[in-house]
């Protein structure tokens, strides 16, 4: 009965591969467009290509939900006992589903940007269509040929194998999902400057109509990435968030790439300026995704999110990444001549000057992330020595680095385009500088004296206020124009001018988030302490009690829990259960953290091994980390406040004389 | 994930009534900051990029354990590092030593930095070419309107 | 004029250069990458005198040293009952005992590694007997002194005393032939 459910399943995505093919085919063989009829035959293939591989993907969860062990991925990675949530969420645990779910995503997200600029970009849409399906066809002959999720195996296995533990917990429900919507969501804009490069037509259309899917799929990003910290945060329980391993890294290099690309767009949409730099970054920040999928696929590097690997398939992606390396920057180098912009930079103290600076930060951070990353393989090849590029290395070099950055972050808004005169822009750093200030005397008097402590409080408390004064003064400035009351006038900049206000706020969902982690990452405190229970070990005010260690079991897994109580002026305020929990059939050991969670930080408890009676606990105190959590809502609220702003596209003319409010 | 915030939440209103009136609190080993830091610099050389700290291996576990006797025993962090290294090699250290065969990563931010710096000079002040960007900029229909002459 | 032109035209751009030099250098070392093993680090111990060791035997009373071995070529075998690529290379290994244990020309000898005796025991009964004593590391601590990454690992040690290989991963007659005679044994 489900076993023709999943013969269709493999017939779905072959015929999907086969379709993106033809697609391509046609789009390539419509002349340009000028052949309407193959062009319409080319939109309707990617259609159906999204139809085919929403089918596939519902299939694999189906199996996956009644536990077909005849299909060789569920048996790997699913099992009788395990709940109905991570039954689901098991179909993208594994290498193979994971790249199921990232050709539906292209399947759907491609479907979307042809129904959407069908009437808009006639005459690029057959070189986008050619590109989207292309890299459809890429994806789905890996998947149809070396990684098949629909392959079956021959005598049925009574159980199966169980999903990896550590993936058993529904931050796999979110954080893959999530994160492959921002990846894949790249692949768009790359469709659409390779059309604007194809065409040698490369004005600010494509920008204009690329700059949304950029934002949705650095939101996307973003949020994947604080959800994939949040989730080590409390499932891998050493008290941080971010490891800088190779995996993770390899998703903040398009991160990185991203934001550069969104920062800079605006300079081609408003000044025609970056032409050349813009299509060079959509190209890179999609390649960075393609080098996030080979890194993470292909064993090149070890990591403790790596799939299981196979040289086969890492040599596939890369002919793949060479390919689409040589298409993107092929075209780049073959139309460079005609994308080089005319317009320069006209004062230090203008967006643009400020928009370049941004640009060469971030880059810098994407280069080195990169380096840093692949420079171990490089050693080795070279030398024949392995050495770890690790933590230590890249939290000594990017913390100064993103310093910086946030610097730029609080400028930039409240400077114009072109130019803005001097003692303007000494009269608006007054507000921020003061802030800035106190910070640092508050830091000094509370005996901090590194020198990125110091540095870190004072740079965020500068980009906090300047960031709020530039939301005061957009609606400041509404209040005067409008006659209207200060509610109002909040309303009315917020709506009207949804770039701009979106953006302000992404920023100071950023200042939170950057907040969260200085404060977490510079003034945590810790305890590691041998407790025996009516044991407490005292940490900011509180005492942790352990009153005793029980045993607890599990669906599928054994454990023990510790009871801790958490006492403040010797009475008992909260209960904490972190357990250590035993996966029988994987053999495997997991820690839960317990976390409580208030304002000002979060107490945080894990214990290791029982040492003659006694238990060896980590006790951390995590000051300020909600905001990271907090900010990530912030900027998701910004973001989509500036996805939702009208389609139709305002052009206003930048003056020559810097207005009262900056003009975006 | 619920079921312990329940039961937690249950017993945390169980226990002030069984709570007993004397707690001894332990204070942790002077040694321990040190010792943090020290492991959050030291490789897990069975896991793959966890620190010694991080990891819940037990050949990680039986470092820590060197570790803690190591400075117990009034080592220094050098020696403690190297005894180490002599023995896994430079992979255990989780930031490349400067005079190691990695060293040179050391150099990429400085030198990125100072081109990143010069590039953007030359940008500022390539100004003389100044456009006025033109007041009937295209629209998206211009596409549409460019025809099917390209 | 339009000699001018199309010489300008045709000089290539430092940054082009610049751009597909460095993507072909990444791509070339990723290729390169793919061709090895990620998990296979080098030993720091090649070329360094092997670390002295005195541990008790699996099996019977006593102690296996490093002591006991001076002066000759060793080969030190880590194991474990838990480990699957043990049982493939246990033929070998028996192969080899046998073979030091009617020439004399090397010691050899095994180093039951974070086991359980009870379950090594067994393991060795459902093998085979190795032909030669295995000493205990219950809490791998000769591992560590060995910088010993996963099992099974095999270091091969010369007659002054000094470690000349280190082998990852299970004994084939191939490894066997390409690491004894770095040792001075025959192959």
């Amino acid at each position: 009965m489900d076993f023709p459910l999943i013969r269709l399943g493999g017939l779905a995505i072959a015929t999907a591969l086969a379709l993106s093919l033809a697609a391509a085919g046609l789009a390539l063989a419509s002349r340009q467009g000028r052949d309407a009829a193959r062009l319409v035959a080319a939109r309707n293939a990617v259609l159906a290509v999204a139809a085919l591989l929403s089918f596939g993907m519902a299939i694999l969860i189906h199996a996956f939900v009644i536990s077909d062990f005849s299909v060789a991925y569920v048996a790997q990675n699913s099992n009788l006992s395990l709940p109905v949530l991570y039954k689901i969420t098991a179909t993208w645990g594994a290498h193979e589903g994971s790249l199921l779910l990232w050709a539906w995503y292209l399947g759907v997200l491609s479907a979307a940007a042809v129904l959407i600029h069908w009437r808009d970009h006639p005459l690029s849409m057959p070189w986008i269509i050619a590109t989207l399906a292309l890299v459809q066809a890429g994806f789905l002959a890996l998947i149809v040929f070396l990684s098949n999720p629909f392959a079956t195996l021959a005598p049925l296995p009574p159980d199966g194998r169980d999903l990896n533990p550590l993936l058993q917990d529904p931050g796999l429900a979110f954080h893959p999902p999530v994160l492959y919507l921002g990846y894949v969501g790249f692949a768009v804009p790359f469709a659409f400057a390779v059309a604007a490069m194809m065409r040698a037509h490369v004005g600010t259309e494509w920008v204009s109509a690329v700059r949304r899917w950029v934002l949705f799929a650095w939101t996307a990003l973003t949020s994947g990435i604080i959800f994939g910290g949040y989730w080590a945060y409390y499932e891998l329980g050493w008290g941080g968030y971010w490891a800088w391993d190779p995996v993770e890294n390899a998703s903040l290099m398009p991160w990185l790439a991203g934001t550069a690309l969104m920062h800079s767009m605006m300079a081609q949409d408003r000044r025609h300026m970056f032409r050349l730099w813009n299509a060079f970054l959509v190209v890179a920040t999609f390649l960075l995704t393609l080098l996030g999928t080979f890194l993470v696929r292909s064993g090149v590097l070890t990591s403790v999110h790596a799939f299981a690997t196979d040289p086969a398939r890492g040599g596939y992606i890369l002919a793949f990444m060479v390919v689409a390396m040589g298409a993107g920057f092929g075209l780049l180098i073959w139309r460079a001549e005609s994308l080089e912009s005319d317009a320069g930079v006209e004062s230090p103290l203008s967006r643009e000057a400020g928009l370049l600076a941004n640009n060469v930060l971030l880059m810098i951070a994407a280069l080195i992330v990169v380096i840093g990353t692949l420079f171990p393989l490089a050693v080795e090849l070279a030398t024949g020595d392995k050495i770890s590029v690790g933590a230590p290395y890249f939290n000594h070099v990017m913390v100064p680095l993103m310093l910086g950055v946030m610097v730029l972050m609080a400028l930039g808004p409240s400077v114009p385009w072109r130019a803005m005169p001097g003692d303007r822009f000494t009269r608006i750093m007054r507000l921020p500088g003061a802030a800035a200030l106190v910070a640092l005397a508050a830091g000094l008097a509370m005996g901090a004296r590194d020198a990125t402590t110091l540095a870190a409080m004072t740079i965020i408390a500068f980009a906090a206020t300047a960031t709020l004064a530039d939301i005061g003064r957009a609606i400041a400035a509404r209040a005067r124009v409008g006659g209207t009351g200060w509610g109002r006038a909040a309303l009315a900049a917020t709506l009207q001018g949804r770039r701009r206000m979106g953006g302000l706020i992404v920023h100071f969902g950023m200042v939170l988030i950057g907040a969260g982690m200085i404060g977490s990452g510079l003034f945590q405190q810790a305890q590691t302490v041998h407790l025996r229970p009516g044991e407490a070990a005292a940490i900011h005010g509180y005492e942790v009690r352990l009153d005793g260690v029980e045993d607890t079991t599990g669906p599928n897994w054994q454990g023990k829990l510790a009871r801790f109580s958490i006492l403040r002026d010797g009475a008992v305020v909260d209960t904490m259960l972190p357990e250590q929990r035993f996966y029988e059939l994987r053999g495997m050991a997991t820690t839960e953290t317990a976390i409580r969670s208030e304002l000002a930080g979060d107490l945080y408890i894990f214990f290791g091994d029982e040492d003659a009676g006694a238990v060896v606990a980590q006790i951390y105190w995590n000051p300020l980390i909600g905001l990271v959590w907090l900010g990530w809502m912030v900027v998701l609220a910004g973001s989509f406040l500036s996805l939702t702003e009208a389609g139709a596209l305002r052009r206003r003319v930048p003056r020559a004389q810097p207005s009262e409010v900056a003009a975006e | 994930m619920i079921r312990a915030l329940i039961l937690g939440l249950a017993l945390a209103l169980a226990l002030p009534l069984a709570a007993p009136a004397q707690t001894a609190t332990v204070a942790e080993a002077p040694d321990e900051p040190r010792i943090r830091a020290l492991a959050q610099t030291l490789r897990c050389p069975v896991c793959q990029s966890e620190s010694i700290l991080e990891s819940r291996s037990s050949t990680a576990y039986e470092m820590m354990v060197i570790l803690r006797e190591m400075v117990a025993e009034g080592r220094g962090d050098a020696e403690i590092v190297e005894f180490f290294r002599s023995r896994y090699g430079n992979y255990v250290m989780l930031a490349p030593p400067r005079n190691g065969p990695g060293g040179v990563i050391w150099l990429l931010a400085p030198t990125l930095l100072a081109g990143g710096g010069g590039f953007f000079l030359w940008r500022l002040r390539q100004r003389g070419a100044v456009v006025e960007v033109p007041a009937q900029a295209p629209t998206l229909d211009a596409e549409q309107l460019r025809g099917t002459g390209l | 004029m339009m000699q001018d032109h199309v010489t300008r035209s045709r000089r290539i751009r430092p940054w082009k250069l610049a751009l597909v030099g460095a993507m072909g250098l990444t791509m070339a070392m990723l290729a390169l990458g793919l061709t090895r093993d990620a998990s296979v680090v080098p030993s720091a111990l090649v070329g360094r005198a092997m670390p002295a060791f005195d541990l008790p035997l699996l099996e019977g009373e006593g102690w296996l040293a490093s002591a006991q071995v001076e002066g000759r070529p060793v080969v030190l075998n880590f194991w474990a009952s838990w480990c699957g690529t043990c049982r493939e290379e246990h033929p070998e290994l028996v192969r080899l005992g046998l073979r030091a244990q009617a020439k004399g020309e090397f010691a050899i000898a095994g180093i039951n590694y974070r086991d359980d005796p009870e379950r090594a025991l067994h393991f060795l009964r459902r093998e085979g007997q190795f032909p030669y004593a295995s000493a205990m590391d219950p809490r791998g601590r000769m591992g560590i002194d060995y910088g010993v990454y996963g099992m099974p690992e095999t270091f091969f040690i010369d007659a002054s005393g000094v470690v000349r290989g280190r082998h990852p991963g299970p004994l084939t007659p191939a490894v066997l032939a390409r690491m004894l005679p770095l040792i001075g044994v025959e192959p």
